[in-house]
């Protein structure tokens, strides 16, 4: 359920701001929707939303599918909706009142890319992709088209289906160009099965992946095939900012000693987000604020520094390098994105 | 009917109109007051699962189905 964990950030946003005398004299209220994961329901609830209990602003869903069935009901009624945690296509492209923050594959992996040639001096990549997965095959041609001109060469690219149990014939192809990492844009299940094969015929290299490996079962799955394996995610509590030092103390606070992770801070910027933008708009009317949304430069959130660039999508930094370290992830380096 | 009457009865039903007209607008000014009070607070709507079954792909990444 990742609505839990957006909505507790969310009121712990409204929480703080009301706490600090709101905005513009007026408290947050966070009206709940529970949309049970189901487009049609989405659709319904964000209606009410809007109709019934007459938000100015929407924070949600956490999943493209939902995003973009609501997204056209916010764009025709005027009201302002943030996606914290949509990162597929069809989003933002409903209109001017539709915004998200989170980071972008398309963001995240030319900074990934500066950071293997530049830090680790990595050359040479294998690029391995699931062919029947439209989420893999899309994140793989943004890798090739972020590592041309970095001076990172890839050497294999070969071909998965997700449900796949034997990549003997992948790895031989990878082994024998000496990669030094393996990107690898499927899902965890598939990447710790490929890396015990790798292991299995010496490849040293390591994976490298987005969110689709950053899983407890990756690592129950892959053993110590998958110690080193990267994943490169929006969030990380470890080496907080003082912004993010001081969101996850009191949220460990309010909610029994629980350690926020990324949606919970999306969660809460996109509050305090909605808050700065009619702050600096001096206006509660969406068709006011939506401007000063816009126009959203170098926002200190408890999720990064956050721009919204034209066209309305969230440029961040830092970007986190997770990697599996005696057994857990833990963050290698916390990799700064440009912000122009 | 003569003149004088007829002028009684126009003014009667006007004044009962004015009447009503008042007791209208007294009964709607509760209404005008509510979005006062509404506007006083700032709705923010959440959007998202908290029962049922999120996933159209994996467990741990719903966010991108």
């Amino acid at each position: 359920m990742f609505g839990k964990p957006t909505l507790e950030g969310m009121k712990m946003a409204a929480d703080d701001i009301n706490a600090a005398g709101g905005i513009l004299g007026k408290k947050i209220e966070i009206v709940e929707a529970d949309n049970r994961g189901d487009k049609q329901e989405g659709a319904s609830v964000t209606q009410k939303l809007i109709s019934r209990d007459n938000v100015i602003a929407i924070v949600g869903d956490p999943t493209t599918g939902i995003t973009k069935v609501a997204a056209p009901i916010a764009q025709k009624a005027g009201v302002l909706l943030i996606s914290a945690g949509a990162t597929g296509p069809g989003v933002v492209e409903n209109g001017d009142f539709i915004f998200r923050n989170t980071l972008l594959d398309s963001v995240a992996i030319p900074a990934c890319i500066d950071y293997f040639a530049n830090d680790l001096k990595y050359k040479k990549v294998a690029i391995i992709t699931s062919d029947n997965n439209d989420y893999s095959v899309g994140f793989s041609q943004t890798f090739r088209d972020a590592a041309k001109g970095k001076g990172i060469t890839i050497v294999a690219d070969e071909k998965i289906k997700d449900g796949d149990k034997d990549f003997s014939g992948q790895i031989t192809n990878i082994k024998a160009k000496k990669p030094d990492v393996i990107f690898f844009s499927g899902y965890y299940t598939e990447g710790a099965l490929i890396m015990k094969e790798a292991r299995k015929q010496g490849v040293k290299a390591n994976m490298f992946g987005g969110d689709g490996l950053f899983s407890p079962e990756f690592i129950k799955l892959g053993g110590s095939a998958v110690e080193g394996s990267m994943s490169a995610l929006g969030f990380s509590p470890e080496q907080a900012s003082p912004e993010t030092a001081k969101f996850i103390e009191a949220f460990s606070k309010k909610f029994a000693g629980q350690v926020p992770g990324l949606f919970e801070a999306q969660g809460y910027d996109g509050v305090t987000m909605i808050a700065d933008a009619i702050k600096r708009a001096n206006s509660v009317d969406p068709k006011v604020f939506k401007d000063a949304m816009a126009a959203t430069k170098n926002f200190q959130g408890v999720s990064g520094t956050i721009t919204i660039r034209p066209g309305r999508e969230p440029i961040k930094t830092p970007l986190c390098l997770l990697a599996v370290k005696d057994g857990k992830f833990a963050l290698k380096a916390k990799v700064p994105v440009k912000m122009d | 009917m003569s003149f004088k009457k007829i002028s009684a009865l126009l003014l009667t039903a006007a004044f009962a109109l004015t009447v009503t007209a008042g007791c209208k607008k007294k009964e709607e000014a509760p209404k005008a007051e509510a979005p006062k009070a509404a506007a006083d607070t700032i709705k923010i709507g959440f959007l998202g699962a908290l029962t049922g079954d999120t996933l159209p792909c994996s467990a741990n990444r719903p966010w991108k189905g």
